[in-house]
């Protein structure tokens, strides 16, 4: 079965690029681009894993993450952070906040995958990456 | 806060004394005194005393102890406590020095024993005591504006920490979108490529990357020069991440014909580093080695004990490189040194990795150094904790 992901960051490029990578490995990829939007689409859609960036506009991504960890459709979905700062207190913070991986921009794309799979898989492993 | 003195203006005098024989002739000796012209006011009870104190119209307090059934020593508390901090000489008719100890303790600037007073030794004593408060009034004031300037620096250091937090994460997103779309070429999704293609492909993939290191080093200064850059220390197993660095760059390595090879003593104990940063500190070294040694060179990556320091583990990265000049060697972990035998030529990178390694090794109690042979090679080790 076709295996859905939601990628909620701001940056059109990025996005558009995870779209058409994830896409040529056979998943279905569903785009969005602040924090509204991305918490419409995580309950209309409920993908088996959220790629999430973390400086957005409309509230970032640990508020994102914390609203969907506090509801009820919504908190079993993995989230794996995607983000351009290298501040260390934030991959404590995403870690905190129940991850299932972390990763910092330009990203290994591979190992995103691989991170990508493990979450659909086996949904509540954590990958301090 | 004491009142200031203008140059010109009379000394304003507080005599605290119970006893008006002793009052008269404190106010004799005063008015003997040549160098200054003294207004002289007597406070003969505690009450009077703490009232006139709390006017602040003194320059200068002189105190008995003895005052009625309470002592100057509780006046000087209760001003105190009022932040009421008039200078004041002690004029004691004890011999007590325990009791000269506790009032100086509590504020008295200085104490003239009754039976050695003299209109020169009061000037003299008004004098110092003024010149005192003077100064502690102007250590204050220099201690306030460090203060200031200390608080002005650390939030500067702040803003300048916020700007490139911003710059860093304004160049990295264009900068990973278009290695992502690098990466969707040359695997094809978009039609496929001949083999110019995919080799000028691989050199914007590697700009890409180089730009990202510069962008990564310059992030890093800033927080180590704001005092920002830290480490997180646990035990590890060392073998683990040189492997897993070395399988790393294997293929660069593969690519530039090098060997890397390991010696890695057999009983190697577990040490104590911040693994993030460490693999930071073994890839910089080995991509240096790398940088610097030419086709067909060997790269040996060694770690035991150290022998000179019980407790530590050493690690070394040598190479078959080109060497350091020798002149060059002690500037070498310089903050944006670069070693070049012609000032002409180009070395990539900014200068700034060996300065972040040394940093981050001393952030692990370490040392991090260097030897090395013109022609022949480098060594760079560096040394960590054992758990």
């Amino acid at each position: 079965m076709e295996k859905t992901i939601l990628i909620i960051e701001d940056d059109e490029n990025i996005s558009k690029a995870l779209d058409v990578r994830l896409q040529a490995r056979g998943y279905k990829v569903v785009t969005a681009f602040d924090a509204i939007q991305g918490m419409q689409k995580a309950t209309g859609t409920l993908p088996d894993v959220i790629l999430l960036d973390i400086t957005m506009p409309g509230g970032n991504g640990l508020t994102l993450a914390e609203r969907l960890k506090a509801s009820t459709h919504t908190q079993a979905i993995p989230i794996i952070f995607l983000t351009a700062s290298q501040q260390s207190d934030l991959r404590q913070k995403a870690m905190a906040l129940g991850a299932a991986a972390y990763f910092e921009k330009p990203y290994d794309f591979d190992y995103l995958l691989a991170a990508l799979r493990a979450a659909i898989e086996h949904p509540h492993v954590h990958l301090a990456i | 806060m004491t009142r200031a003195l203008a140059a010109d203006s009379q000394l304003k005098v507080l005599l605290i004394d119970d006893d008006e024989d002793d009052a008269l002739i404190t106010q004799d000796l005063l008015q003997q005194a040549s160098a200054h012209q003294f207004e002289f006011e007597w406070a003969p009870t505690y009450a009077v005393a703490l009232e006139r104190i709390q006017a602040r119209e003194h320059h200068i307090g002189l105190l008995d102890y003895h005052l009625g059934t309470r002592t100057g020593l509780d006046l000087l508390h209760e001003a105190k406590a009022k932040d009421i901090h008039l200078p004041m000489i002690m004029l004691t008719g004890q011999g007590n020095e325990s009791l000269v100890i506790e009032a100086l303790e509590s504020g008295v600037i200085d104490y003239i024993p009754k039976r050695k007073i003299s209109s020169e030794n009061l000037e003299r004593a008004i004098r110092h005591c003024l010149e005192k408060v003077k100064l502690q009034s102007e250590v204050s004031l220099w201690q306030n504006q460090l203060e200031i300037s200390n608080q002005e620096l650390r939030e500067k250091n702040e803003e300048i920490q916020r700007f490139y937090h911003l710059v860093a994460h304004e160049l990295k997103t264009p900068l990973t979108a278009a290695g992502e779309f690098v990466h969707i070429l040359l695997e094809g999704i978009a039609g496929s490529l001949n083999p110019k293609q995919v080799e000028y492909l691989n050199l914007i993939h590697g700009c890409c990357s180089h730009l990202h290191r510069n962008i990564y080093d310059l992030y890093e200064i800033t927080k180590l020069e704001t005092g920002k850059l830290s480490v997180h220390v646990a035990e590890d197993s060392l073998p683990d991440l040189i492997h897993d660095v070395i399988q790393y760059l294997t293929p660069k390595a593969n690519t530039q014909e090098i060997c890397i090879q390991t010696a890695l003593a057999p009983d190697l104990p577990t040490v104590l580093l911040d693994t993030q940063r460490i693999r930071q500190v073994l890839l910089n070294l080995i991509e240096n080695a790398l940088k610097f040694s030419q086709k067909g060179g060997e790269i040996l990556i060694s770690a035991c004990e150290d022998s000179l320091c019980p407790g530590r583990v050493r690690i070394s990265v040598q190479d078959t490189g080109i060497g350091i000049p020798k002149k060059q060697l002690k500037r070498i972990f310089e903050r944006l040194y670069q070693v070049q035998e012609d000032p002409t030529a180009s070395s990539p990178g900014l200068g700034l990795g060996l300065f972040i390694c040394r940093e981050l090794i001393k952030l692990h109690e370490g040392t991090l150094s260097v030897t090395s042979t013109l022609g022949k090679g480098s060594t760079f080790s560096f040394t960590l904790r054992s758990a």
